[in-house]
């Protein structure tokens, strides 16, 4: 399997999951559940850590926070931010996708870009 | 070479597991720390074990402490065997999406510590540097399990156990004269395994 192919299957499993992943979350918050919101922030961090280390995965640093604490009053404002960012990456990777993913012929340097950039 | 990746998060397991294909290794996938020791009774090609740490029921620590149990103190029952004689047991490496510097009195970072001591042979933190995974799994393959100098494979699981058990005793009994005892024992020991180090040049 070559990198263009396999960074597209890990994008198509990314958008897969992340759907049941932002549920649980959002789940978790509304019935104030501090364990479930810490187990479902957690479990997103590692599927959006693959992808970023920037925003949403910052957000998710704080509603683990918030569900360590316990204080989960602003962790609704914090879901709707990381709400937003994950459509954003969501955009970007499908773009990445169509624009890159499926030129089996890329060059290292180009699959080297296509790396940075989802990271 | 086959690797058994352990993680509850379906997409976890996954993820990683085409990771380890795209490396040109089989993999096999479990979603509990339970199941993964069904695969270990029942798989004698499995080399690697790569487990989550925090998992419900079973944890990754757990899972390497009941897998010794297992490939030690079972493994006539388990008959992991071959023509060439007793298979090595699959190595463990931990991964974990903890982070140290905010969770430093956590309960988990105290499971992390734990897994260094009771040798698990690698931890990583997620998300995985697929370089530095890639790596670290050449690394395992090309060194092989921990073994004495002639090949002997060595319980340091029963012996450790046994240990923190004479240890669990000597507090519930109140015994302050044993603790001293052992303590000197202790450090009498340590000294002669530092000496053995230096003799063999390992630091």
């Amino acid at each position: 399997m070559g990198d263009v192919e396999f960074l597209k299957e890990m994008i198509e499993l990314f958008l897969s999951y992340i759907p049941q992943q932002m549920q649980d979350i959002k789940q978790a918050i509304e019935e104030d559940d501090s364990q479930k919101l810490s187990d479902t922030a957690h479990a997103c961090k590692g599927l959006i850590g693959n992808y970023t280390k920037l925003d949403p995965y910052h957000l998710l640093l704080m509603l683990e926070d918030d569900a360590e604490s316990g204080q989960l009053d602003e962790s609704l404002i914090k879901y709707h931010s990381l709400e937003k960012e994950i459509s954003q990456l969501v955009v970007e990777l499908k773009m990445l996708m169509s624009q890159e993913c499926n030129n089996v012929h890329s060059s290292p340097e180009k699959i080297d870009s296509i790396q940075r950039r989802c990271t | 070479m086959k690797i058994l990746i352990v993680d509850e998060v379906g997409y976890s397991c996954h993820f990683h597991a085409r990771l380890i294909e795209k490396f040109g290794y089989i993999a096999c996938t479990a979603t509990s720390g339970f199941e993964a020791l069904n695969y270990l009774k029942t798989d004698n090609d499995i080399n690697i074990v790569i487990t989550d740490l925090m998992m419900r029921g079973m944890d990754g620590v757990d899972l390497y402490q009941e897998a010794q149990k297992l490939l030690y103190q079972e493994a006539q029952k388990l008959e992991r065997y071959t023509d060439e004689g007793q298979l090595d047991p699959p190595q463990f490496i931990l991964m974990t999406a903890l982070r140290l510097e905010k969770n430093l009195q956590d309960k988990d970072v105290h499971r992390l510590k734990l897994a260094k001591e009771i040798g698990i042979s690698k931890v990583m933190f997620k998300p995985l540097d697929q370089k530095e995974l890639e790596e670290a799994i050449k690394e395992l393959v090309a060194k092989g399990p921990v073994t004495a100098s002639n090949g002997k494979q060595l319980d340091l699981y029963k012996a450790t156990q046994e240990l923190k058990e004479t240890v669990k005793e000597i507090i519930e009994s109140g015994n302050s004269d044993a603790a001293e005892k052992v303590i000197g024992c202790l450090n009498s020991e340590v000294s002669t395994l530092e000496k053995f180090i230096e003799t063999v040049g390992i630091v």
